[in-house]
């Protein structure tokens, strides 16, 4: 009986044990990738190459890749942020600066390795959209509002070198109360510019782009800027008006027709029209609206050829508000001789990327399939030949020929320093349909081509011929590179 | 040449006069008239519902009669968890998880080519007007939701459809082939396959109406009517897959269901007819089986079920149990009877006379119900409590099945126990009394009782033991729960089904879906930056730890529409910080497309939102794996300004044993949460404070009843605009009051929010339990029981922030000790115009946005599998509990319930072992099975014990008990595992792959317990010698009153 018992009890203990065990249940989920693998292949927006085998480039989500080898592995760095990371620029292989979202701007003296927050004197905030490391100690950074600063002491203390209003600026007057009060008060101002990409040659020669068409330089290490002009081919002869007439002569019909099939061609050119009257008329009416009358003519002519109100700037109408202008000193703007409308084209392309090669060689790109060359270090610049309609987001240097790239995967090249820019050979560059944002050569020979979906592409013979080294093939063909 | 067996003593072994199942026999078969008439009547009853479904389809049902139906329901595949609440509370505001997916594959090039292309329309089109399709949630190539947003060099934006007329020449094509590349989020890789093969098209439909087998039906022929008429020109292949197709594909493989039911039961005829070669052997245990089936499949008409077709193999396994206990009925007759005539003429010295055969027939049979009696209904109960332990689950289809199939069960007694004694009552005698056994089997047997009784049965529970132990080591480590293959289990991997769904995974990534919803506190909730960015921030956590193909969400087309309205440069694809930069971006979405095309990502009024993620497969890891990561994301990142939530507490062993026994236990406590925001000057969550929920545990008191009722009347009045003279407490609300649905839907909203009656459910808006056919809003006085019953309730814990205006409770409707009843959230949101009590079936409540999982096939799935995981551990547990405690009380010995369990286990896990070995995951349609198989080992187990019982009674001697028992009922066992064997064996052949393998299973499970019941039983027996055993029948009959006495020819003629 006891044998029984002890039989019995003991099983049932071994019973319980067993199946107790069935709880111990757990799925394991351990982690995916080593620290510095590439986790998610981010869009990059911005490269800089240092030599032959460093290369950074970051992008969304605080993403930074860098190889140290030439391309043959790369490492995800990490960063104080998960905010985008526009632009990124190396001095050495050790001493570089990112920026991006909202004031963001970190530096590294280690190559990358670790990173340091720094801070631009301004609050607001702005984004800051490009940077430009001259050596371990300087660099210039510009972004929206006017942005722009220097430091001289590796980023401990950046200075304000915005683009500020005053009394003298053309917008001025049209400062709201508020506005006015505060910068009577002593407050900055910032200008409403937009300012997209920076480059610094050497401390003394520096370039800046934006949108309109925006382009400064200096040569006195960023002490003055001066405006770069675009020299455009299209203009318009004045218009001439019969007196008291604010009919558009037919005669002047087919230039109007010639010069409007261009302007829907170029979108990035707005017009300016300004009319005038003569003494005469003005003396009979007793007032300019026989000016506005004529700039209404052509600027609906235009109109109706297919060119949008927002490209034709109307300039000096006469005021609703008389009494709080000075009205001789505007009627003096308005008389002229002869009674007509100047047509002005203003060349405001929207410019994403400048670079130069020495003091006096650079290129930018821009907004429709613009690219345009200065070959007097940035004075005047004139457009290149290009076949294409679609944005070009960058253009690197490199020892065979310029290389555009830009938005859905198109890609051309100069072989003649940037008069004309042609598709590069079949089969030299990867055919793929998403953006390519930045490209840049670390040699003359060794360049590369960042933009979406980790996208990064290698050249080693100066630009003629390009290859993916990131991401890997597999990985690639799920993020819809076409290969 | 059969053997005969040797006659014994027939006093020997008959059971004492005075037992309590010998005086029932007698009974029954002193009225056996009129049992067998109730009986019949019964079977009447339940035979109208079947005769019903004939005569409703002619158009003549009979009156007041159910009809039975078979008939499959999505819905009642779930079981009551959170994500299943959760995509109740989200169905209809986004889609359902009910979608089809057809690949169209040309079979030549790419599929820029304009009779391709023309296909492609002509598909699109068909699938839009499919039946029950959701509109809004069609995608393809050329459907009017799939556009494509254009820079304009100027500047400006257009949103155009991708494909708006065929593109005819090859420029157009090209073009159409770049836009295609220059879209790789939405249409390269999801509507176009990589490889510029094949395209894909979705359509959603509205599961709540493919609740039928017609609707159904009619889904399925539509998309095969498509399939058939575009792949005649051999130009494509048309590839479609979808749960819908699932159940399509199913209800058409039915009929082969039927065949094989109806094989089956030819197979178990002759079968019968080849062991005891005569009527009794072959017609009483059809005609038992037969009726069995008619009592169980009239009572699911009865109650209201209708029998899935998915589940046929399980009252398949129930009727050939109810066989299995009439074989054990017939071959105890035929054994007894043939003792019986021989011991009669003995005993008379001659030939016996036509009547004293009668009379020793009945008397047999009397005596054979009697015996059985014990056994037999252990076996009847346990197998019914095996059933009914299903009732655990809060699946309904299982809980159906639970319901039905343990009445099926029961009605084996009826129509086994009792009848089949009376069918051998009224029929003739058998003409021949000899009892036949194949002379092979008797060998056989006789060898196993030597094994089991000599110095081999020590290596048998040795063996035994290592199987044990290996086949537990081997499930406990490699089974799935879930379906660990891609594709439908149900069917086999070339099945046009299977084939299809793999396509479309290897061409398109995936088309199982996973979604995670926003779930916001007012209308913009959803539209907001810091949402939005967190959504993001979602997605990447599952894309780097879960790999999903792809996801999709409103973010990436904030991203886009952001990029694009600033000159399309890409750095400024973000989403914005502000709301006001959102709603404009929203804005100019919904105004550059048509109606409704954003409603899948966010809803009209941008209150929800949600994540979808498309996964490759719906693999048992594949879910727990995005669930996992997903959970662990909304945890680490609460949203909005103020969080409550209910948190369960995990660690410890207190996982063990929920995990292992969970729904048997009480409901998990769970603690309320409260986080607030800290918000900066510039409106930024900078991090939480913790809010301090305080206990309270007391009951409320109820509400005035009349009150309550005045208040009822009062809006019946109001909103229900009903003259209150018409109104009495007992009105009916639609046949008295003629009130409108609509209407009653209001006041109960009314009600709710005025007065903070508690008429929502946890899982039910008002509005839904007003409309409940089945609910308490029918009549005027039951909606107000309802309403104050429904304002007693336990709190048991309560946060209240008066700055920020909420008070959140943490509620039960039932006394901690009544088991399983859930602990329910509620929160009251003065800053609403709704500032009543409201119940959050997501456990969780945020003001602002929270995330809310899950949605989408992966979504319910990955809620079956934690319930099937969890039900199943306690099911199986459970009925061996069940088990040890019937057997172990029947012969008031542990050790019997014990040996008996452990053989179970035995048996049971080598079952599991296959299953595992196979790769075949344990799913809400393989656990019934699990419960069944069991019962059917029992049965054999109980069979053989009681035997050696018996046997060791009259022998004295307990190997020789065990020898003669299994040479005996071994037999009959034998026989019956054989004849199940050779029944559901046919099955194996069956083109549902589920059928085939639960087929196999069962082989398996039959096998192995009839093994276990010949061998490892009696092995166990014979090393242990319970002293349960010495309770002979003889000694019974030395109680007082009780004496065994030789049963009497004449008292149940």
């Amino acid at each position: 009986m006891g044998r029984q018992r002890r039989l019995q009890g003991g099983w049932l203990v071994a019973l319980a044990l067993a199946w107790v065990s069935c709880g111990c249940h757990q799925d394991e989920f351990g982690e995916r990738f080593d620290g510095g693998e590439i986790d998610i292949y981010d869009d990059l927006y911005a490269a800089s190459a240092v030599g032959p085998d460093h290369l950074w480039s970051a992008g969304y989500f605080g993403a930074i890749y860098r190889t140290t080898d030439g391309g043959k592995h790369f490492t995800k760095l990490e960063t104080p942020t998960e905010k985008s990371i526009y632009d990124i620029d190396f001095a050495d292989e050790k001493n570089g600066w990112a920026v991006g979202r909202r004031g963001f701007v970190i530096h590294t003296r280690d190559g990358g390795d670790t990173w340091q927050k720094q801070t631009f004197p301004r609050e607001p905030a702005r984004h800051i959209f490009a940077v430009s490391a001259i050596d371990a100690d300087r660099a210039w950074a510009i972004g929206e509002w006017g942005g722009r600063y220097y430091t001289g002491d590796g980023g401990e203390n950046w200075e304000d070198r915005s683009f500020l209003m005053d009394e003298t600026h053309p917008a001025f007057q049209y400062l709201t109360e508020f506005e006015l009060e505060r910068y009577e008060a002593g407050e900055k101002l910032y200008d409403d510019i937009y300012l997209n990409d920076l480059f610094f040659l050497d401390a003394e020669h520096g370039w800046m782009v934006g949108e309109y068409g925006f382009i400064w330089r200096t040569e006195d290490k960023g002490e003055t800027w001066e405006r770069g002009k675009i020299q455009g081919d299209l203009s318009f002869d004045d218009l001439y008006f019969e007196p008291f007439d604010e009919k558009i002569a037919r005669s002047d019909w087919d230039m109007l027709f010639e010069a409007a099939e261009v302007l829907q061609q170029r979108p990035y050119l707005k017009v300016r029209i300004d009319a005038f009257l003569t003494p005469e008329e003005f003396r009979k009416t007793g007032e300019t609206f026989l000016a506005d009358e004529r700039a209404s003519s052509v600027q609906e002519f235009l109109e109706d050829e297919g060119i949008t109100q927002d490209r034709l700037k109307v300039v000096n109408p006469t005021p609703f508000d008389q009494e709080s202008v000075d009205m001789e000193a505007f009627t003096k703007k308005k008389i002229a001789q002869r009674p007509h409308v100047k047509i002005e084209v203003m060349e405001t392309p929207f410019l994403f990327d400048v670079k130069f090669s020495d003091a006096m060689n650079g290129v930018i790109a821009g907004l429709g399939g613009v690219i345009l060359r200065t070959t007097d270090g940035g004075r005047t610049w004139r457009y290149a030949l290009v076949d294409s309609y679609q944005a070009f987001f960058s253009v690197g240097l490199g020892r065979e020929g310029l290389v555009a790239v830009g938005e859905k995967g198109q890609a051309r090249i100069s072989r003649d320093e940037g008069e004309r820019f042609e598709k590069l050979a079949p089969g030299s560059f990867p055919e793929s349909f998403g953006y390519f944002r930045d490209a840049v050569f670390g040699t003359p020979e060794r360049g590369w081509v960042v933009g979406y979906a980790g996208s990064i592409l290698r050249s080693s013979d100066g630009g003629l011929t390009w290859s993916r080294v990131l991401p890997p093939v597999d990985v690639a063909s799920d993020q819809g590179t076409g290969e | 040449m059969a053997d005969e067996k040797q006659p014994q003593t027939q006093m020997e072994d008959s059971l004492p006069e005075g037992a309590i199942s010998m005086r029932f026999a007698r009974f029954i078969m002193r009225n056996r008239f009129g049992t067998l008439m109730t009986l019949l009547s019964i079977g009447l009853f339940f035979l109208l519902p079947l005769l019903n479904a004939p005569l409703e389809m002619l158009g003549t049902p009979l009156p007041g009669v159910r009809t039975f139906a078979m008939d499959t329901k999505a819905r009642d595949q779930w079981p009551e968890h959170p994500f299943v609440h959760t995509a109740d509370k989200f169905t209809g505001r986004f889609g359902t998880a009910s979608f089809v997916a057809i690949s169209v594959v040309k079979t030549d090039g790419e599929i820029y080519d304009t009779d391709f292309l023309e296909k492609i329309k002509r598909i699109t089109d068909a699938v839009d007007v499919a039946p029950n399709v959701n509109h809004y949630q069609v995608s393809s190539l050329s459907h009017i939701n799939t556009r494509v947003i254009r820079i304009e060099p100027d500047g400006s934006l257009t949103a155009e459809m991708l494909m708006e007329e065929v593109p005819e020449d090859e420029d157009e094509l090209l073009a159409l082939k770049e836009l295609v590349l220059q879209n790789p989020l939405l249409i390269y890789g999801r509507l176009v396959s990589r490889d510029h093969t094949a395209v894909l098209i979705q359509a959603g439909f509205i599961t709540h109406r493919l609740d039928n087998r017609e609707a159904y039906q009619a889904l399925f022929d539509h998309m095969m009517k498509i399939k058939e008429e575009e792949e005649a020109d051999g130009t494509a292949k048309v590839y479609v897959s979808g749960f819908p197709m699932v159940v399509g594909w199913t209800y058409l493989h039915v009929y082969e269901i039927l065949f094989f039911l109806l094989a089956t039961i030819v197979m178990l005829f002759f079968l019968l007819l080849a062991y005891f070669r005569r009527l009794h052997g072959v017609a009483i245990p059809m005609v038992a089986g037969l009726s069995t089936a008619i009592w169980g499949l009239g009572f699911t008409a009865w109650v209201g079920i209708a029998l899935d077709p998915l589940i046929l193999v399980i009252p398949l396994l129930i009727t050939a149990r109810s066989i299995s206990h009439t074989i054990q009925m017939a071959e105890r007759f035929f054994e007894d009877y043939e003792m019986e005539i021989d011991a009669r003429s003995r005993s008379a010295g001659r030939d016996l006379t036509v009547d004293e055969i009668r009379e020793a027939k009945v008397e047999t049979a009397t005596t054979a119900m009697a015996k059985l009696m014990l056994p037999g209904m252990l076996g009847i109960i346990t197998d019914a409590a095996g059933l009914m332990v299903i009732f655990i689950t809060t699946i309904q289809l299982m809980r159906n099945l639970a319901l039905f199939g343990s009445f099926w069960v029961l009605a084996i007694f009826f129509n086994v126990i009792l009848l089949h004694p009376i069918m051998i009552a009224y029929l003739p005698p058998p003409h021949d009394t000899k009892h036949y056994t194949p002379r092979f089997m008797n060998w056989l047997l006789g060898w196993a009782g030597r094994l089991t009784t000599g110095a081999a049965k020590h290596a048998v529970v040795g063996i035994a033991l290592v199987f044990l132990v290996f086949s537990t080591w081997f499930v406990l480590n490699f089974s799935t729960i879930g379906e660990s293959r891609p594709g439908a289990p149900i069917f086999w991997p070339d099945h046009p089904f299977n084939v299809a769904t793999a396509q479309i995974a290897e061409k398109f990534g995936g088309v199982d879906q996973f979604t995670v919803f926003v779930d916001g506190d007012q209308k913009g909730a959803s539209a907001n930056g810091a949402v939005l960015q967190r959504m993001e921030a979602m997605e990447r956590h599952i894309k780097k730890y879960a790999d999903p193909g792809a996801s999709v969400s409103l973010v990436n087309f904030i991203r886009v529409f952001w990029d694009v309205n600033h000159y399309g440069d890409p750095k400024w694809g973000f989403v914005p910080d502000s709301a006001s930069a959102i709603k404009r971006i929203v804005f100019q979405l919904e105004s550059n497309s048509t109606p409704g095309a954003l409603r899948p990502y966010l809803t009209d009024e941008q209150e929800d939102s949600n994540i979808t993620f498309f996964f490759p497969d719906h693999k048992g890891t594949t879910i727990r794996r995005a669930i996992h990561y997903a959970q662990e994301f909304i945890d680490e990142n609460p949203m909005g300004r103020v969080s409550v939530r209910l948190r369960q507490d995990r660690g410890g062993p207190l996982d063990v044993a929920y995990y292992m026994l969970g729904p048997l236990l009480f409901a998990r406590e769970k603690n309320m949460e409260a986080f607030i925001a800290r918000i900066d000057e510039a409106q930024e969550i900078q991090g939480y404070d913790r809010g301090e929920p305080y206990p309270v545990g007391e009951w409320t008191k109820p509400l005035d009843r009349d009150e309550v009722e005045k208040n009822v009347i009062d809006a019946l009045v109001k909103i229900g605009s009903i003259r209150r003279d018409k109104i009495t407490p007992t009105s009916h609300l639609f046949d008295d009051l003629d009130i409108n649905k609509d209407r009653i839907g209001k006041i109960a909203r009314l009600l709710s929010a005025r007065f903070d009656y508690r008429i929502e459910r946890l899982n039910k808006t008002a509005k839904q339990v007003a409309l409940d056919p089945d609910g308490p809003w029918t009549r005027v006085d039951r909606i107000v029981d309802d309403i104050v019953d429904r304002s007693v309730y336990y709190v048991v814990e309560e946060w209240r922030n008066e700055g920020l205006a909420i008070t959140a409770q943490t509620i039960r409707y039932c006394p901690s000790y009544w088991g399983y009843c859930e602990y329910e959230l509620w929160v009251k949101n003065d800053k609403f115009k709704d500032s009543s009590f409201n119940p959050q079936p997501t456990g969780s409540w945020t003001r602002g946005s929270e995330f809310a999982m899950a949605g989408g096939l992966m979504g319910i799935l990955g809620a079956v599998n934690e319930e099937v995981e969890r039900g199943h551990v306690a099911n199986i547990l459970l009925i061996f509990l069940i088990v040890f405690t019937f057997v172990g009380v029947s012969y008031r010995s542990a050790t019997a319930g014990i040996v008996i369990v452990v053989s179970l286990a035995t048996g049971t896990l080598l079952s599991l072992f296959y299953m595992a070995m196979r790769n075949t995951g344990l799913n809400v349609n393989t656990l019934p099975v699990q419960s069944v198989g069991v019962g059917i080992g029992v049965d054999y187990s109980i069979y053989i014990t009681d035997r050696i019982r018996q046997e060791y009674s009259w022998c004295g001697d307990l190997d020789e008990g065990i020898r003669r028992a299994i040479r005996t009922t071994g037999m009959a066992v034998t026989f019956t595992a054989t004849t199940l064997v050779g029944g559901i064996g046919a099955w194996i052949f069956s083109d549902l792959r589920f059928q085939a393998e639960m087929a196999q299973l069962l082989v398996i499970l039959m096998v192995v317990n009839m093994l276990g019941a010949i061998l490892l039983v009696p092995a166990w027996f014979s090393i242990l010698r319970p002293s349960f055993f010495a309770t002979s029948l003889s000694q019974e009959a030395e109680e007082p009153g009780l004496e065994a006495e030789p049963p009497l020819p004449s008292s149940t003629s």
